[in-house]
């Protein structure tokens, strides 16, 4: 049967479960001392008391385990065949295996940071910044391999070349270690074996890790059914993404759930304040107003600002909000994604018509029109900032001189002189613009390719009941391209409604045109210029809502399509 | 007829594709020729594109830019000699501009101190119903005096030619025929590399190689167990794994912000790796590649006793270089010019930690007034990704391409 690991040499059953008892023992005092230690603490990286709570009790889990474990290994051992919830000998197994496994890498992630392995990446680049020649070394490297693959070459020069490849790579890497101050560190990695807990956690690490390769190995014993023989394997391939997800995603999303509903902020233990961030994010007010010599202002209630006014014959309508700012960036996002969808989406499916109709040079055409998203969008942003500069920048050159031809021909055009970065009417245009560039590529591809999969003789067919040319777009390609399209909408407003990089990158000024502030934007700032980090949580959640329903959208009408 | 018609429709296709090709490009190209311009080229109105530098030529010791005006039919090599005279430019009541008195027409430009000044003014009423006064000068022009309006008056410089210290004329320095030549700037870039952007572009190298490498291992692995390896619980993993796809990254800024600052891991770059090389997109990627293999081929390597490790990396890797190749494009990608969350973690302050994208907004800042050194480092962050994109642009558009057909 299929193994993970080559077998080693097993103990007997005799042996390590003692070892295993004694050890849950040991965890488990160490871990209720730590739960303990954690509840009496005074502050807790600021977190608040729930958090604290929380993490206490979390602490307390691996003691259940272990009990569990030792339970169940006492209840194997006597040959007893539990019912109900009691652990049951695979379960004991699988539980054990899961505990020590994840017990050793998380030994294993702590000792790397009490050796401040993680510093190593400065040291690596310090190393490499000291001796730039080394990059030679990769190139060359590279060359020879890349040299290696050609097929013209005698075979015996090709395994030589590759040896070569590999021989310089490494030894240049080895020279970039030796210059990062690899060894050094290695010995002051040794000299931190004087200290306590890295003692603890090498002993911690080799223990786990011993448990968990005799429990993994000892499946008969405890009774394992044959179909359940791989199933450890999946989960042990599975551990970096589980762990990785559990620390970074998991975790996180919880932390940022919870924040939202406290008025977290630097330097002050957060306080559970229900719903008020959400209730001061969203609250709006309606107001009518007959005399319209006061400001409108006056209308509203204390603690909201005005949103927007309108005048109709004698009554003035006043709408009024607790955070003008967040409805007024709402609306900059929906307006931005409302724009970039005709923009980004429109002129890409014509281009993907014109491309899909096997024109010579087509491929060119595809990769140059691919070409602006590869790129980073602060860089990108940096040089639209330049090309919108009103006296030297190109569009509005561009345009003066269409202006000036125009009024040669004896039109009375006036030239607009657009302010592209400092008019509050036209600074958005200048975001959608910069983004339509962007995405108008990578849309291009997806329309291509979805016209590519539509079969040639549904055209054909058309054909021969006399459809035209444009018949045939409307009747055949749009509908067959319907779930490419709905695709590359949905992709489209998702990423314009986490729109942040263009408007940072686009404007110079700070704080940047209140019209090109984008929902992320104003995240960002709550959360990171005002550090209110309980805000910004709950201007997240809301912005998530608004994302999870159109992708939801999408996944049911790909569902709904698959059915058909 | 048809064929005229076939003609024609080419020859709009390609119009069409050749317009959207040159707006596609222009941002790059204008990039790439602002980085190899100098701080003076850059501000030139109307912009062009091609980087000039002014010819120089050595007169008496000191390097002098060149001039070239035409006097009397010949087209002489001039150059300023440092002096200025100041000139004043005269005209009729009829021909005055009242609105921009420098846009009046004018009819004669003498030295203010070969003008003589008389006793009379002149009064005239502008549109908006303002006075404005003029002195009357009596001029001489082409032997006769005259009595003018003086409409303003201007510094000129003094141009001397090269070849002739007698030939002398006066213009405005700004405007004059300068003699340029196409010149490349690229010291810009080794300028802009030595303000730190070469330690930045090492960060990027870096993190980029380690994300690259660890998305694929842990794409891989966790790809190969969802699709081949049977165990309780797998398909409601894969659930919850494909709905955190659809969770936005905005969610997570603050917690992971925390939790970075909880670490300690603030201002380092290993908080640019080590949360980013577990991707739930790059697993699905994998485990939708994977699913296409053939079972027999494992079958058989796992009877003759190969471990799955073996099977893996033996028979899986090679078979899947498509998705693997695409995978690592779109993580190199992401990892290269991914901005907020270095924005965050290590902060526009901490200039040794950065990488190109922070260093971009830290030279816009700092040179908001030569658009060539901002323009080269963002050429230095943008080529790389374009030149990797151009040899392996087959990878790029089957990736994207595919993405959009599994919806």
């Amino acid at each position: 049967m299929a193994s993970l690991v080559r077998r080693s040499p097993r103990l007997s059953p005799q042996i390590f479960i003692p070892i295993a008892h004694l050890w849950n023992v040991i965890l488990a005092l160490v871990c209720i001392s730590a739960s303990v230690n954690i509840w009496g603490l005074s502050d807790f990286g600021n977190l608040g008391r729930p958090v604290q709570v929380f993490a206490a009790v979390v602490v307390l889990v691996p003691v259940v385990i272990a009990l569990y474990i030792s339970v169940g290994l006492l209840l194997h051992s006597l040959r007893k065949n539990p019912s109900g919830w009691l652990p049951k000998g695979h379960q004991t197994r699988y539980a054990a295996m899961v505990f020590y496994y994840v017990g050793m890498v998380l030994c294993a992630a702590a000792l790397v940071e009490t050796w401040a392995i993680f510093d190593g990446f400065e040291f690596l680049v310090n190393g490499f910044m000291a001796n730039a020649w080394l990059g030679y070394g990769f190139a060359l490297a590279y060359v020879l391999s890349w040299l290696s693959g050609r097929t013209f070459l005698p075979e015996t020069l090709k395994r030589t070349l590759r040896y070569a490849s590999l021989v310089t790579g490494f030894g240049t890497l080895i020279i970039l270690l030796a210059a990062s101050d690899f060894v050094g560190g290695m010995t002051s990695i040794l000299s931190t074996y004087r200290q306590f807990n890295v003692i603890a956690l090498t002993i911690a690490i080799l223990v786990f890790a011993f448990l968990a390769t005799q429990f993994l190995l000892h499946g008969e014993h405890f009774g394992e059914r044959p179909h359940e023989r791989t199933s450890w394997q999946g989960w042990l391939l599975l551990s970096p993404n589980i762990i990785g997800f559990m620390i970074f995603f998991a975790g996180p999303l919880l932390l940022s759930f919870y924040l939202s509903f406290t008025n977290s902020t630097v330097g002050r233990t957060p306080e559970f304040i229900g719903l008020q961030n959400y209730i001061d994010l969203m609250t709006l007010e309606f107001q009518t107003q007959t005399n319209l010599a006061d400001p409108p202002q006056r209308a509203l209630s204390f603690g909201f600002n005005v949103l927007g006014t309108l005048e109709l014959g004698n009554t003035r309508y006043v709408l009024g909000a607790k955070d003008p700012l967040f409805w007024l960036s709402l609306r900059n996002t929906l307006l931005f994604c409302l724009l970039l969808v005709p923009l980004g989406v429109l002129p890409a499916l014509g281009l993907s018509v014109v491309l899909n109709s096997s024109l010579p040079g087509v491929k060119i055409f595809r990769a140059i029109y691919f070409l602006p998203s590869v790129a980073a969008v602060v860089g990108t942003a940096l040089i639209w900032r330049w090309l919108y500069d009103p006296v030297i920048g190109f569009y509005n050159y561009i345009i003066t001189s269409v202006v000036n031809f125009l009024n040669t021909l004896g039109l009375n055009v006036v030239d607009p002189q657009i302010q592209w970065l400092t008019d509050p009417n036209v600074v958005l245009f200048s975001i959608v613009f910069l983004a339509a560039w962007q995405i108008l590529g990578y849309n291009t591809v997806l329309f291509l390719a979805g016209l590519q999969g539509i079969p040639k003789q549904l055209y054909e067919a058309a054909q021969i009941d006399g459809a035209n040319r444009w018949q045939q777009f409307l009747n055949v390609t749009l509908p067959m391209l319907s779930p490419t399209t709905f695709f590359v909408l949905i992709t489209t407003i998702v990423t314009g409604l986490q729109v942040f990089n263009e408007p940072y990158g686009l404007f110079p000024a700070r704080p940047i045109p209140v019209n090109a502030t984008t929902s992320v934007f104003y995240l960002y700032n709550a959360g990171f210029f005002q550090f209110r980090f309980g805000y910004a949580s709950a201007i997240a959640w809301v912005l998530f809502v608004i994302i999870f329903g159109i992708t939801f959208l999408q996944f049911r009408f790909n569902r709904s399509n698959a059915y058909e | 007829m048809t064929k005229l018609r076939f003609y024609l429709g080419r020859l709009l296709a390609y119009a069409l594709l050749i317009g959207f090709a040159v707006f596609m490009l222009f941002p790059f190209i204008y990039m790439m020729s602002t980085s190899l311009k100098n701080s003076n080229d850059v501000f030139r109105v109307p912009p062009q594109l091609f980087p000039l530098s002014p010819v120089q030529r050595e007169v008496n010791g000191t390097l002098k830019d060149v001039y070239s005006f035409e006097i009397d039919g010949r087209v002489r090599e001039m150059v300023q000699t440092g002096e200025s005279r100041n000139f004043g430019f005269f005209t009729t009541p009829d021909r005055i501009n009242l609105n921009n008195t420098r846009n009046s027409n004018i009819i004669a430009q003498v030295p203010i101190d070969e003008a003589l000044k008389t006793d009379k003014t002149i009064t005239l009423t502008r549109a908006d119903g303002k006075e404005a006064r003029f002195d009357v000068y009596e001029v001489t022009l082409d032997g006769k005096t005259e009595q003018l309006l003086l409409a303003y008056r201007s510094g000129l410089a003094e141009f001397v030619a090269i070849d002739d210290e007698t030939v002398k004329l006066y213009a405005v320095a700004r405007t004059a025929p300068k003699q340029e030549f196409i010149d490349f700037q690229w010291g810009n870039y080794n300028a802009v590399l030595n303000l730190q952007l070469d330690r930045a572009l090492v960060n990027t190298t870096l993190v980029t190689l380690l994300v690259v490498v660890g998305q694929l291992v842990t794409s891989i692995l966790g790809g190969y167990a969802f699709s081949r390896v049977e165990f309780r619980g797998r398909d409601t993993l894969f659930l919850v794994y494909l709905g955190s796809i659809m969770i936005p990254f905005v969610v997570l800024i603050i917690p992971m912000y925390r939790l970075m600052v909880l670490l300690e891991w603030q201002n380092r770059i290993v908080s640019l790796i080590v949360p980013w090389i577990f991707t739930a997109y790059g697993t699905f990627l994998m485990r939708q590649f994977f699913i296409a293999i053939p079972k027999e081929i494992e079958e058989a390597a796992l009877l003759d006793g190969c471990s799955r490790f073996r099977v893996l990396w033996g028979i899986f890797v090679p078979l899947s270089t498509p998705a693997i190749a695409t995978l690592a494009i779109f993580s190199f990608l992401y990892a290269w010019n991914s901005f907020l969350w270095p924005l965050l973690i290590i902060g526009e302050g901490n200039v040794t930690n950065h990488v190109l994208t922070l260093s971009l907004i830290r030279l816009s800042n700092s040179f908001a007034d030569q658009p060539n050194m901002v323009l080269t480092g963002a050429a230095i962050a943008i080529l790389p990704p374009v030149i990797v994109f151009v040899l392996a642009q087959k990878y790029f558009i089957e990736g994207v391409a595919s993405s959009g057909l599994k919806g």
